[in-house]
C-alpha cells in the first residue's frame, strides 16, 4: 500500500487495463444490424476478447474495420483494437490505432480514453515528456478520467523531480473541495509532499480539511499515519499546540481495523451488488466487470495495509505518549489527566505505573487534595516499592500541607521517613515537616509545636548542610525562637538571625531577618537602636517587600519616645509603601494618632483623603471618609467636610453591596444634627470670624468713655437639622443619581439616624419602621436587612424577621453584618421555642460569621438556648460569662443576671434566684424594662418564701421611682401589692428597714 | 426495459392515479438530479423525483414523446447525482472554524425541504443535516437537536446511527434530565468513537454542569478537545463549557486561558464573542 511505505503517491493506480474495458457495446448500436453483420463479428470479436484470445479477437475487429464504419463506429472500432493489441502487447500498433482515435477524432467519446492509454505506452517506452503531454491534454477534457490523466501526471511529475509542478496539479484536483474519493486521494497526496517538504503548516491545513471530510476517506489508515509524520514534525519544531491537532486525529489500532475492515466489507458488498446486476442487464457485462476489476485491486490494496498495520507494534501508546508529553509541556494537567487514564486501559504494564503516578501528580499540580489523595493511595496500593514511591509519599503530604491539613501533613511525612528514611525526597519530606509543625504552631494552643519545628530543622541542617533548603531551615530556626517569644525566645532568635545574617547577607532571607532583628530590639525597648536598625535597614534593603513593615517599626520606635513630627513621618511613609492590608491600615491609623498630639487636621485630612482614593474598597476607606471630614471640621471647614460626605455617599448609595454607605450617611447625620460652632481660636494666618474693633493702642483693658460699646452678639437663629442635612443630601439630590428603592431606602435611613441624634427617637422608629414596611428585602444593604429584622423581630413578626435575615445571609455571604443574620436566626427560633435550633444558629455565628458586634447577645441568647434545652449547668457558665464580661456591660449584662435568677429559680433555689434579681435592680436602673421584670420576680420570690411584707416593700420601692412607675408593666406591682400587707410605719421602709431590697443584696452571689 | 413496481392498471386508473400523483406534487418535495443509476445499470438522465410512501417517483420520458411518472422501490436507486447544494461549500467552510451561527443559516432551509428524500444514495441531506446537528448543539439549541438527530437517525447507516444516539441525548438535556444523558452518554464510547461520541461528551458535559459536577464536566469537555479534533463546531462550544466548569473550580488561570484559546482559535464562533465580553469582565490586575 503506497500511504504505509510512503514512497509513492497513494490512490487509485491507473492502469491500462481498467481503462481499455470501459467502453459500452450499447455504444455499437447503430452497428449492429443482421447475422455476418458487422454487429455478429463485433460480438465474436467481443467473446474471444473475453476469453483472451487477443488475436482472434483483433483479428475480428479488424474485419469489422475493413467494413468502413463511420462516425462514432469508427472511432470506437479504432479504439477497441488499439485496446485488444495493447492486450495483445504490440504497442506500436496499438500506439498507433489511440493515435488515430485522438487525431482523427478530436472531440470524440474515446478521448481521453485514448491519451490515458497512449500515455501509459509512451512511458513505459521512455518516452517520458510524450507521457507527460499525452496526460496533460486528457486533463483538460476534464471529467472522471481528465482527474485520472491528472494523478498519472503527478506520478510522472514526481519521478521527475518536478515537486513544484506536481503540487499545482494536485491542487487542481482539491480546488472545488474535498469531495469525493479523487479529491480525498489527492488531498492526501498534496499533504504527502508539503510535509515532506518541510511546509507543515500547510500539511495541517490540508490534514484538517481531510479531517473533517474523514466520512468520505477509504483508507482511514493512510491518514493516521500521515497525521503523525506530520505532527512528529510540528513537535520537533517546538510547535505543540499544532502537533497536538495532528495527534488527536490518530485513533486506537482497533478502531483504524474496525473501520478499514467495515470499508473492505462494503466493497465486497458492492461488487457482489455489481454482479448481480448483470441479471437484469446483461449488456453491461464489460463496464461491470471494469467497475469490479478496480474495486478488486483497491480492495487487494486495502488489505495488504491491513496486514502490514496488523504486524506493526500498536503506535497508539507511543502516541498518546507524544500528547502527553507536549500536553504537560504546555502545562494543560486535565488534558494529560485525561491521555494517562485512556493508556491505563493498554496492555503495557510500564506504562500503567507511568500513568497511574502520573494521573496522581497532575492532580497535585491542579490542587485537588481529594483526586490527587486516592490517585497516590491507588499508585502506592500497586507499586509499594515502584520507582515513585518516595515521590508519592512526598507527594501525599505536600498535598495536605497544599490543602492546610498541617496535621495530616505532619504524619504522612512521618510515616515515609520511617519508611525510608534515607530516600531521595528524605530532605524535602524532613523540612517540609517542620514546615507542618511550624503552621500548627498558630494555633496558641499548639505553641509547643514551635519547640518540635526546631527539632526537624535541626535534624534537617545535620543530615544535609547543604541541603536545598538549608538556608531556609537557618533561618526558620530563629524564626521558631521569635515566635516562641519571651525574653529567652526574643534572645536566641536576636543570636540565630544575627548569625543567619553574617553567615549570608545576600541571602532571600536576611532582609527579614534584619527587620526581626530590630523587632527583638523593640521588645527589649532599645528604641534608639530600633530606629537605627530600620535606617540601616532602608540602606541595605530599599525596595524589598518587608519596607513598609520596617517603616512603621520605626515609627512605634519614635511614638515609645514620645517624638510624633518624627514618628508620624515614619507611619506616613509605611501608608505610601504598603501592599499590604494590615499594615497600610495599622500605619494610617497610628500616623492619624501622631498626627492629633501635633493638631495637624490639615495632616490627617490630607493623608486619609489620598487613602480614600487611592483605595476605595479598603476595609478603612469608610473611617478614612470619616477621619476627612472630621479633620476638615477641626479645621474649621464644616461645610466642605459635610460636602465630601455627601459626595462620596452619593458615588455609591446605589451600590447594594456597599456596606459602608449606611456609615457615611450615619456620619453626615451625626455631623449635620447640631451646629458647627467656629473654633473658640483662630487659625494661625486666618482672619477671625467676627473681626473685633481695634482698640487704640495706649488704652488699657478697660474702656473709656470714648470707646466703642462692644457688640452685643446676634442671638443665633434656632438650628434646623432636618434643613441643614438636606443642603446635602435629599430626595432630589439621590434622585439625581438613580432612582432604585435601595437608594432611598438609604436616605430614609439617614434621616431616622439624624433624628436619633436630636432625640427625636419616636421619629427615628417611624421612620426606619417605614423601610421594613415598604421597600422589599431583596432590594435592601447588608446594614438595612440586619435592621429590619431586628424591627420585625422586635415586633413578634417572625416570619419576616427571617425573610430579611435569610436574604441577608443569602445575598452578602461574605459581609461583615452576617453575625446579625445569624444572631437574628437564633432569638428567632427562641421565640419560636425552638432552643436547640437557636443553639446551633448562635454556634453558627460564632464560628461561621466571627460574630463580634453581636458576640454578647450571641453568647447571651446561647445561654437562654441551653436553658430552654434544660442544660442548666452549661446555661449558667454562659450567662456568668456574659455577666463577667467587663467589655459587654450594658442590658445584655442585666438580662444574663436576671436569666441567671430564672436559673436558679428552676432548680428550686428561690433565695439565691432573688439575690441575683437585687443585683439588677442596684446596678442597672438605666434599663428599666429588665429591672421592672427583675423587681416583680424578686416580689414573687419572697412570696414563694412566705414573706410578703418584703415583697410588698420591693414593689413599692419599685413604684417610687417615677421612670419605672410609669412602665406598662408597673400596672401588674399594683395589682400585686394589692394582695400584700400595707405600708409599714417609715422606719420599716425598704430604703432603711429591715428588709430593705438592694441593701440587703450582697455584692455577688 | 423498465420493471414498473406496481401491477398494470386500465389507463383510466393510471390517469387518475397521475393526476392524484399531480395534486399531492404542490406539497411534496421534487428535486431535480443530473442521473438516477438504477441498481441494474439503467441511468436516467435529467430527471425529477419526490418521494411517494416508501416509494421515489421518478419522471420518465417515453420513447413515443411524452412522459410519466414512476414508482421505484428505494432499495432499486443505486445512485443519484444531485447537483451539490450552493450553500454546502460555505456552510463547510462556517462550520471548520466553529461559525455555528452561519451553518445554521446556510442549513436551515435546505434540511427543513429536502428531508424527504434523504436516504436515497447520492442526497446531500445527511451531509448538510450532519453540520446542522453540529451547529444546533454547538449553540445551545438542545431541543432541535435532539429533534434533528432523530430525523438523522432514520437514515440506516452506522454513521447516521451514531450521530443520531449522540444527538438524542440533548432531548433529555434540554428537559433537565440530566442523569438521562449521564446514562446515555456512556452507552457511546468516550474514546476511540466517532463524531456522535463528541456529540454524546458535549451533552454530558453540560449535563454535568447543571449537576455542579465541575471536574467530571471539564473531562466530558476535553475529550472532545483531546480525542474529537473533528468536528470543529463543537471545539468552541467544549472549551466554553470548560470555562464554566473551571470557573466552577474557581481556577481563574484554566477560566483565562481558555478563554483565550476560544478567542484565538474560534474568532468566528459565537463562542468567541462570549468569551470576549468575559475576558473583559474579569477584574483588571
Amino acid at each position: 500500500m503506497t500511504a504505509v511505505t510512503g514512497h509513492s503517491l497513494p490512490g487509485k493506480a491507473c492502469t491500462l487495463a481498467s481503462l481499455l474495458l470501459t467502453f459500452s457495446l450499447s455504444l455499437m448500436g447503430p452497428l449492429l444490424h443482421a447475422e455476418d453483420s458487422p454487429e455478429e463479428i463485433f460480438k465474436q470479436g467481443g467473446t474471444a476478447f473475453q476469453a483472451g484470445d487477443f488475436a482472434g479477437a483483433a483479428k475480428k475487429f479488424e474485419a469489422v474495420l475493413g467494413m468502413g464504419p463511420q462516425g462514432e463506429n469508427l472511432e470506437l472500432i479504432l479504439f477497441t483494437l488499439a485496446a485488444t493489441y495493447y492486450n495483445q502487447k504490440d504497442l506500436p500498433k496499438s500506439e498507433e490505432y489511440f493515435k488515430r482515435v485522438v487525431t482523427e477524432f478530436p472531440n470524440g467519446k474515446q478521448k481521453s480514453k485514448a491519451l490515458v492509454s497512449l500515455s501509459q505506452i509512451q512511458s513505459q517506452s521512455g518516452r517520458k515528456a510524450e507521457a507527460a503531454k499525452s496526460l496533460e491534454q486528457a486533463a483538460e477534457v476534464g471529467g472522471d478520467l481528465g482527474d485520472r490523466a491528472r494523478f498519472a501526471q503527478v506520478s510522472l511529475l514526481m519521478e521527475a523531480g518536478k515537486t513544484d509542478e506536481a503540487v499545482k496539479v494536485l491542487q487542481k484536483l482539491i480546488a472545488a473541495g474535498i469531495k469525493d474519493d479523487q479529491s480525498v486521494q489527492a488531498a492526501m497526496a498534496l499533504t504527502e509532499i508539503e510535509a515532506k517538504r518541510g511546509n507543515l503548516d500547510e500539511a495541517l491545513k490540508l490534514l484538517d480539511r481531510l479531517q473533517a471530510a474523514s466520512n468520505i476517506i477509504d483508507n482511514p489508515l493512510q491518514l493516521d499515519m500521515l497525521a503523525v509524520r506530520i505532527g512528529d514534525g510540528l513537535l520537533a519544531k517546538g510547535e505543540r499546540q499544532k502537533a497536538l491537532r495532528m495527534y488527536a486525529i490518530v485513533r486506537p489500532q482497533d478502531v483504524v481495523t474496525s473501520l478499514q475492515k467495515d470499508r473492505i466489507a462494503t466493497m465486497e458488498k458492492t461488487i457482489l451488488d455489481n454482479k448481480a446486476s448483470l441479471q437484469t442487464n446483461p449488456k453491461a457485462f464489460m463496464e461491470v466487470n471494469a467497475a469490479n476489476a478496480r474495486i478488486a485491486k483497491d480492495i487487494e490494496d486495502l488489505k495488504k495495509s491491513l496486514d502490514q498495520y496488523a504486524k506493526l507494534p500498536d503506535t497508539t501508546s507511543a502516541i498518546r505518549l507524544r500528547q502527553v508529553k507536549a500536553y504537560d509541556e504546555l502545562d494543560l494537567k486535565w488534558e494529560t489527566i485525561l491521555i494517562w487514564e485512556n493508556l491505563l486501559g493498554g496492555k503495557d504494564p510500564k506504562i500503567r505505573e507511568d500513568a497511574l503516578f502520573s494521573i496522581a501528580s497532575a492532580y497535585c499540580a491542579l490542587v485537588r487534595p481529594d483526586d490527587a489523595v486516592p490517585a497516590l493511595d491507588r499508585y502506592m496500593g500497586e507499586y509499594p516499592s515502584g520507582k515513585y514511591a518516595s515521590q508519592a509519599g512526598f507527594l501525599k503530604g505536600a498535598v495536605a500541607l497544599e490543602a492546610g491539613d498541617f496535621a495530616k501533613a505532619e504524619t504522612v511525612f512521618s510515616t515515609a521517613l520511617e519508611k525510608a528514611p534515607d530516600s531521595p525526597l528524605a530532605g524535602d519530606m524532613q523540612f517540609l515537616m517542620g514546615n507542618t509543625q511550624f503552621a500548627q504552631a498558630a494555633d496558641p494552643e499548639k505553641k509547643d509545636k514551635y519547640k518540635q519545628a526546631i527539632e526537624s530543622y535541626k535534624k534537617y541542617l545535620a543530615k544535609y548542610p547543604s541541603g536545598r533548603f538549608a538556608e531556609e531551615a537557618q533561618y526558620r530556626l530563629p524564626l521558631c525562637y521569635f515566635m516562641i517569644g519571651g525574653q529567652e525566645g526574643y534572645t536566641k532568635a536576636l543570636e540565630g538571625f544575627q548569625a543567619f545574617v553574617k553567615k549570608n547577607p545576600q541571602a532571600q532571607y536576611a532582609g527579614d531577618s534584619e527587620y526581626r532583628i530590630a523587632l527583638c530590639y523593640n521588645a527589649a525597648e532599645k528604641y534608639d537602636e530600633v530606629i537605627k536598625r530600620c535606617d540601616e535597614w532602608r540602606s541595605k534593603h530599599g525596595g524589598e517587600p518587608m519596607q513598609a513593615e520596617v517603616m512603621a517599626l520605626q515609627g512605634d520606635a519614635y511614638a515609645a519616645k514620645e517624638m510624633p513630627a518624627e514618628s508620624a513621618a515614619a507611619y506616613r511613609k509605611s501608608v505610601d509603601l504598603s501592599d499590604s492590608e494590615e499594615v497600610l491600615k495599622y500605619s494610617l491609623f497610628e500616623a492619624n494618632k501622631q498626627y492629633q498630639k501635633l493638631n495637624r487636621w490639615d495632616e490627617i485630612a490630607d493623608m486619609f483623603s489620598l487613602f480614600a482614593s487611592r483605595h476605595p474598597d479598603h476595609p478603612a476607606a469608610t473611617a478614612a471618609v470619616y477621619w476627612v471630614s472630621k479633620a476638615k471640621i477641626k479645621d474649621g471647614k464644616a461645610e466642605e467636610a459635610k460636602q465630601y460626605l455627601a459626595e462620596t455617599i452619593l458615588k455609591t448609595i446605589n451600590d447594594r453591596k456597599k456596606d459602608a454607605v449606611e456609615q457615611l450617611l450615619a456620619q453626615l447625620a451625626q455631623t449635620c444634627s447640631k451646629r458647627i460652632r467656629p473654633p473658640l481660636v483662630a487659625k494661625e494666618g486666618a482672619p477671625a470670624a467676627t473681626p473685633a474693633p481695634s482698640a487704640p493702642a495706649s488704652t488699657n483693658a478697660v474702656a473709656g468713655p470714648e470707646a466703642p460699646p462692644r457688640p452685643t452678639p446676634a442671638p443665633t437663629p434656632p438650628y434646623d437639622a432636618d434643613a441643614d442635612f438636606a443642603k446635602y443630601l435629599d430626595e432630589e439630590k439621590v434622585a439625581a443619581v438613580g432612582t432604585n428603592s435601595l437608594a432611598k431606602a438609604r436616605l430614609r435611613y439617614a434621616q431616622a439616624e439624624l433624628a436619633g441624634f436630636t432625640k427625636r427617637q419616636e421619629r427615628q422608629k417611624e421612620l426606619m419602621a417605614s423601610i421594613y414596611r415598604e421597600f422589599p428585602a431583596d432590594q435592601l444593604s447588608a446594614m438595612l436587612l440586619a435592621q429590619c429584622g431586628e424591627i420585625a423581630l422586635e415586633k413578634g413578626e417572625l416570619d419576616k424577621s427571617e425573610a430579611f435575615y435569610k436574604e441577608l445571609m443569602t445575598s452578602f455571604p461574605k459581609s461583615d453584618l452576617l453575625e446579625y443574620a445569624y444572631c437574628g436566626m437564633g432569638e428567632v427560633s427562641l421565640a419560636r421555642d425552638q432552643p436547640a435550633e437557636a443553639l446551633r444558629w448562635f454556634d453558627d455565628a460564632v464560628e461561621k460569621a466571627n460574630a463580634d458586634a453581636k458576640l454578647a447577645q450571641v453568647t447571651y441568647g446561647k445561654g437562654k438556648a441551653q436553658l430552654g434545652m434544660g442544660k442548666l449547668d452549661a446555661a449558667k457558665k454562659t450567662f456568668e460569662e456574659v455577666a463577667g464580661n467587663k467589655e459587654w456591660r450594658g442590658e445584655v449584662t442585666a438580662r444574663a443576671l436576671l436569666s441567671l435568677g430564672e436559673l436558679e429559680e428552676k432548680r428550686g433555689n428561690t433565695a439565691a434566684a432573688i439575690q441575683y434579681y437585687q443585683r439588677v435592680f442596684v446596678a442597672y436602673q438605666r434599663y428599666p424594662d429588665v429591672v421592672v421584670t427583675a423587681y416583680l420576680k424578686a416580689a414573687d420570690g419572697f412570696i414563694k418564701l412566705g414573706e410578703p411584707a418584703k415583697a410588698a416593700a420591693h414593689l413599692r420601692e419599685m413604684l417610687s421611682k417615677p421612670r419605672l412607675a410609669q412602665i406598662p408593666r408597673a400596672a401588674e406591682a399594683r395589682k400585686k401589692l394589692e394582695g400584700l400587707p400595707a405600708a409599714p410605719a417609715p422606719a420599716e421602709s425598704p430604703a432603711t428597714g429591715a428588709a430593705p431590697a438592694a441593701s440587703t443584696a450582697p455584692a455577688t452571689p | 426495459m423498465m420493471t414498473l413496481t406496481t401491477p398494470q392498471r386500465p389507463r383510466d386508473l393510471t390517469r387518475r392515479l397521475t393526476l392524484l400523483s399531480l395534486l399531492w406534487l404542490g406539497s411534496a418535495c421534487i428535486l431535480r438530479a443530473e442521473n438516477v443509476t438504477l441498481t441494474d445499470g439503467q441511468v436516467y438522465a435529467n430527471t425529477t423525483l419526490r418521494k411517494a410512501g416508501s416509494n421515489v417517483m421518478i419522471q420518465v420520458v417515453m420513447p413515443g414523446g411524452g412522459s410519466m411518472e414512476m414508482g421505484l422501490p428505494l432499495a432499486r436507486i443505486a445512485k443519484v447525482s444531485f447537483a451539490e447544494p450552493p450553500e454546502l461549500d460555505k456552510a463547510s467552510e462556517a462550520a471548520s472554524s466553529g461559525n455555528a451561527t452561519e451553518v445554521l443559516a446556510l442549513t436551515e432551509a435546505f434540511v427543513a425541504k429536502q428531508g424527504d428524500l434523504k436516504e436515497l444514495p447520492g442526497s446531500w441531506w445527511p451531509q448538510m443535516a450532519r453540520l446542522r446537528l453540529y451547529a444546533l448543539a454547538a449553540s445551545g439549541k438542545d431541543a432541535d437537536a435532539a429533534s434533528l438527530a432523530r430525523e438523522i437517525g432514520a437514515i440506516n447507516n452506522p454513521s447516521s446511527e451514531s450521530l443520531a444516539r449522540g444527538g438524542a441525548l440533548f432531548g433529555p438535556l434540554a428537559s433537565g434530565d440530566t442523569a438521562a444523558v449521564v446514562v446515555g452518554a456512556k452507552a457511546l464510547p468516550a474514546i476511540g468513537g466517532d463524531a456522535g461520541s463528541a456529540l454524546a461528551q458535549l451533552a454530558l458535559g453540560r449535563a454535568l454542569l447543571a449537576k455542579k459536577d465541575f471536574a467530571g464536566a471539564i473531562r466530558a469537555f476535553l475529550t472532545i478537545k483531546v480525542f474529537y479534533p473533528s468536528p470543529a463546531m463543537l471545539q468552541p462550544a467544549a472549551l466554553l463549557g470548560a470555562v464554566k466548569a473551571y470557573e466552577g473550580l474557581k481556577d481563574d488561570k484554566r477560566t483565562v486561558s481558555t478563554l483565550n484559546e476560544i478567542v484565538e482559535n474560534y474568532s468566528a464562533s459565537p463562542q468567541a464573542t462570549e468569551a470576549k465580553k468575559m475576558i473583559e469582565a474579569l477584574p483588571k490586575p
